[in-house]
């Protein structure tokens, strides 16, 4: 018996479990990324390198959806008008990472193949924010989880107590 | 009039002293490896060699090139054998879409003719011009850590 019906869609069949160790500054806010995990329950992997680059570059994707990434307006337009404007991951950017694959061959796809490409970007920034709520106890809400965004929260805090 | 040598051959163009290097690589001589990204200087992906030295093409004027020799990613394979970065990258995974490429492959191989063993930090200082939305950068540093490998045995 397979759990999957093949004409149904490939959104609901690859799970993803991440864990991110982080470390934030509480002189600044900064958040930096010391390691990375990535899980991930898959179908038969047809191509191993192209696998592990699609679950790389969606976690990188999301790392920095989590961390710098931002649409800027100013009076209604956008203020990030090219790459010199907006941040995304550099190569210095990138955690130590570890992968885990889960093999299970029962996919819906070609050769009971399942979904990989977006499966690793969602998870990465709440695997982060939830990081840096265990590391200094302020929960941010909403992306990118800047310094500025953490500093003030801390400062907020300390505020209160 | 201006005259460079680009990939081993002379060439002798008429440019309005306006046209950036990547331009003029591109249209004038059509070779269109190099692309541009950002249009700024920042992404790399219009990165070429002008006498061993990388420089991004977009922000180059082609006047500044005359007298001088240009390399791009066309120029690097010999006789139909890929350059060893470039094998390196295919072999690694170092690529998805492809768009950063040229531009990651032509500052690889500045790297190695620079600093033929570098470190992992040394690989990520390097190449922090050039960005990548695909791969995530680890099958670049991997690519690249192969390429090294490969001029050493």
């Amino acid at each position: 018996m397979h759990f999957y019906d093949a004409k149904s869609h490939a959104a609901v069949t690859s799970f993803t479990a991440q864990v991110a160790e982080v470390a934030v500054d509480p002189a600044t806010g900064q958040v930096t990324v010391l390691r990375f995990t990535t899980a991930h329950d898959v179908g038969t992997i047809i191509n191993p390198l192209g696998h592990q680059g699609q679950i790389e570059g969606g976690l990188i994707q999301g790392l920095g959806f989590a961390l710098m990434e931002e649409l800027q307006t100013a009076e209604g337009r956008i203020s990030t008008l090219s790459l010199g404007d907006f941040k995304l991951p550099t190569i210095r950017d990138i955690p130590p990472l570890t992968t885990v694959i889960v093999e299970d061959a029962v996919g819906p796809g070609p050769f009971r193949a399942k979904a990989i490409g977006e499966g690793s970007i969602s998870p990465v920034a709440p695997a982060i924010a939830n990081a840096v709520a265990d590391a200094c106890g302020v929960r941010i809400v909403d992306l990118p989880i800047t310094a500025e965004k953490v500093y003030f929260a801390l400062q907020d805090r300390k505020g209160r107590s | 009039m201006i005259r460079l040598t680009v990939n081993g051959q002379a060439h002798e163009l008429d440019v309005p002293s306006y046209r950036t290097l990547l331009d003029c690589l591109r249209y004038d001589l059509g070779l269109t490896g190099s692309k541009e990204g950002c249009g700024v200087g920042v992404c790399g992906a219009c990165t070429v060699l002008l006498d061993g030295k990388m420089i991004s093409s977009c922000i180059a004027l082609a006047v500044f090139a005359d007298g001088r020799e240009v390399t791009t990613v066309e120029g690097l394979a010999e006789d139909e054998r890929l350059h060893p970065v470039q094998q390196a990258f295919m072999d690694a995974g170092g690529f998805q879409c492809g768009i950063c490429t040229p531009g990651q492959v032509v500052a690889a191989k500045a790297l190695l003719d620079a600093i033929p063993h570098p470190s992992e930090a040394e690989i990520k200082e390097w190449m922090l011009g050039n960005l990548c939305r695909c791969t995530g950068y680890y099958k670049i540093v991997e690519s690249i850590q192969a390429a090294a490998g490969q001029a050493r045995a």
